[in-house]
């Protein structure tokens, strides 16, 4: 049994739970624990998410590439999707928060600080705010990322097995 | 209430039941729709409001929740720190036994008050 699971999908909303099924179910596949398949399919879900949510699908052949590869000490979710060559302002705010969430020691509380900002914002403000953050703590992995050279992001998260 | 007993949208599944004590809110499926406060948002409002009004407590049950995005708890927050303000006694009722929700619902134990006006409570 192969031991990565890659696909490539449209940038449509619909695909993120049948993706996050596929992965779920390959992962049990493996014998991973439960609770390690819980945390790697709600990784999986938020980095499609916001792959969808900040890519740049001008072209209609554009799409995203998922990758779950399981190794032996850990598993490492990658989501590589186009972006628009000009954003960087995306790419600071990104940075900005990943390294926000690796400044805390317990990515429990930079989670925690997060939630209580986010809760006394407008019940009109539409913004979530909490899909890295929830990567840290409930998917408990490490988050990187790199802008490759064809014009294309890479996120990537780190989950240690136990 | 204004409130019909029962909403879905997509894979979401919301059930009002009312008693004596409490308006509950039963979430039943997936919440992964892009914003889901847009579906989610006015009820849980409606609902508090009604609370509010009458005096009961507003209970939130997550245990057959299967899934939801980062998305779908940021109304939640929203409406425990809403209920805060408006004096509504409010239980987050969840499934400890599901890791994913243990995880995901005692960090709202943040928003929890000595007074037991706000209590996020895991069921075996």
């Amino acid at each position: 049994m192969k031991d990565m699971l890659q696909d490539t999908i449209k940038p449509e909303w619909d695909q993120i739970d049948k993706v996050r099924e596929e992965c779920s179910k390959f992962l049990t596949d493996h014998s991973l624990p439960g609770d390690a398949v819980d945390a790697l399919s709600m990784v999986v879900h938020e980095l499609l998410e916001n792959a969808i949510k900040y890519g740049n699908y001008e072209k209609s052949e554009s799409r995203i590439t998922f990758t779950l590869e399981i190794n032996k000490k850990d598993v490492t979710v990658e989501v590589v999707n186009p972006i628009h060559g000009d954003d960087t302002p995306h790419f600071k705010m990104l940075d900005k928060t990943i390294q926000w969430i690796r400044g805390y020691q317990n990515p429990f509380e930079a989670y925690a600080e997060k939630l209580k900002e986010v809760s006394i914002r407008p019940i009109k403000d539409m913004e979530s705010r909490l899909g890295l953050v929830r990567i840290a703590y409930e998917g408990q992995s490490i988050l990187d990322f790199y802008v490759r050279d064809d014009d294309c992001i890479s996120v990537s998260a780190v989950y240690h097995l136990h | 209430m204004n409130l019909q007993n029962k909403y879905s949208k997509n894979l979401l599944e919301l059930t009002i039941t009312e008693d004596d004590n409490a308006i509950c809110v039963s979430w039943k499926g997936k919440s992964v729709d892009r914003d889901p406060s847009v579906f989610t948002g006015p009820i849980l409002t409606e609902a508090l409001e009604y609370c509010a009004g009458s005096g009961k407590k507003l209970l939130l049950d997550f245990q057959d929740l299967e899934f939801m995005n980062s998305s779908t708890i940021t109304p939640v927050s929203k409406i425990i720190e809403l209920g805060k303000k408006r004096s509504v006694r409010i239980t987050i009722l969840y499934r400890k036994s599901k890791n994913w929700q243990e995880l995901n619902f005692s960090a709202l134990r943040i928003f929890e008050t000595k007074d037991g006006q706000i209590e996020i409570t895991g069921r075996e």
